[in-house]
């Protein structure tokens, strides 16, 4: 039952992928835009690489929040599954994963090329890459909170955008910092680690309070 | 107990409290659904026939002093929502997926669902050849009756519907009210709120009016 309700929420994100391409669209465009700024000269941008892709792929992550839920919302589904028998919070969760399959899972795949595009030495990629892969579905799920949170107000994006930064402070060091050390030739087992550490709290804990924040809103209507 | 369960009214609750906006809708309104009935809320725009079929479904926050399912006492109307159906005034119908997966996908949220009656059922709400068409594209009555179309796939015991005639044409009046008839004839329950006047046959009906106090 699980995966057939992932299929169809996958199948929904993927429909409405004009939507989801700009955050991807935006990430690369970001990246890009250093190089033409700073100039394209190793010394310059090879110690800012990783900073770079990761505040944009942050930033990315912010922009697609705002959709997360509402057209669900506006349409009824969210009301239907809250009386479905399968629980919210497992709902919710399955929405989180297909919107980050769609628009943090891109994100994952560019970033060696953006890597490369940016100086970034070769053995950092792996520790990036990693990074973001453990680091983006966290960037998804406090979004969620917020995404859910902030559900009723109309150009919720701002308030959102506020809401969440702080929370993703310590993702974003502790993903930034891993590629950085590894340059050095130090495996940044700990960084990782903190981030899987995150990760694992954050699967766990976040979609249960977006499925509250959520049901404040059905509440409410 | 097991006994009392076949007797028992479907559904008492007593004393329902609900705010909206910080006025009072309901305050210590009493309900009782009997099974095999149907119930129909009347009462003028803003009467809170909505907000009183949304609490009794769990999706308004509100109070209710004594609930009772089954003549089983519980808490808070999700502990039976598995066993209802609601449709609301927002049909619950995704644009961007096809007739066909709209209508497979409300099925795998219950356990007690026909999915091998998904062409039937089609072909029942008259739309059969607009499967592969995306929901979004078809207009607000062929919506409706994909909406409607859920009464068929899933197995329940109590019908909540939120205006279920409202922009249907005869031939769908006619069919949705076959249906309730059905359904409430096999032991099957409805509470339903409407403006127009609808007669069922052989059932027993009942109507309450809403907001006669404001």
């Amino acid at each position: 039952m699980i995966a057939r309700v992932f299929r169809y929420e996958f199948l929904q994100a993927y429909r409405r992928r004009s939507e989801l391409v700009t955050p991807v669209v935006f990430f690369v465009m970001v990246c890009s835009m250093f190089p033409l700024a700073l100039g394209s000269v190793r010394e310059v941008l090879a110690p800012l690489a990783s900073g770079i892709i990761w505040v944009a792929a942050l930033l990315a992550t912010l922009l697609s929040l705002d959709q997360m839920f509402r057209q669900d919302f506006d349409d009824g589904i969210l009301e239907q599954m809250e009386l479905s028998e399968v629980p919210f919070y497992q709902m919710v969760s399955i929405k989180i994963l297909a919107h980050w399959c769609l628009t943090g899972l891109p994100l994952v795949i560019l970033s060696p090329l953006l890597a490369m595009m940016l100086f970034m030495p070769s053995e950092s990629y792996l520790s990036l890459t990693l990074g973001l892969f453990l680091g983006t579905p966290i960037l998804s799920l406090i979004g969620a909170i917020g995404a859910a949170l902030t559900l009723k107000i109309r150009r919720g994006n701002v308030v959102l955008s506020l809401l969440i930064m702080p929370l993703y402070v310590p993702v974003l060091i502790f993903g930034a910092t891993a590629p950085a050390m590894a340059a050095q030739g130090i495996v940044p087992t700990a960084q990782l680690l903190w981030l899987g550490a995150m990760l694992a709290m954050a699967a766990t804990l976040a979609p249960l309070a977006a499925a509250f924040g959520l049901r404040i809103n059905i509440y409410g209507s | 107990m097991v006994d009392n369960t076949s007797e028992a009214p479907l559904l008492v609750a007593q004393g329902i409290h609900c705010e909206r906006a910080d006025k009072l809708v309901f305050d210590a309104f009493d309900l009782q659904i009997d099974s095999g009935s149907i119930l129909q809320l009347a009462g003028p725009n803003g009467a809170g026939k909505t907000t009183l079929l949304r609490a009794i479904c769990g999706l308004f926050d509100s109070r209710i002093d004594a609930l009772t399912w089954r003549g089983i006492e519980v808490t808070n109307p999700l502990q039976y929502a598995d066993e209802l159906l609601y449709l609301g005034h927002r049909s619950a119908i995704r644009p961007h997926l096809t007739l066909m997966e709209n209508l497979s996908w409300y099925a795998c949220l219950s356990r007690f669902h026909h999915v091998e009656r998904l062409e039937e059922v089609i072909a029942e709400v008259g739309l059969n050849g607009y499967e592969s068409e995306l929901a979004g594209s078809l207009s607000a009555g062929q919506k409706r009756r994909i909406a409607l179309a859920r009464l068929r796939l899933v197995d329940c015991k109590l019908w909540v519907l939120d205006e279920p005639f409202a922009s249907l044409d005869v031939d769908g009046i006619n069919m949705l009210r076959g249906w309730i008839q059905n359904f409430v004839q096999s032991g099957g329950t409805v509470i339903y709120s409407t403006h127009q006047a609808v007669e069922f046959a052989d059932c027993d009906s009942r109507v309450i009016a809403v907001g006669g106090k404001r």
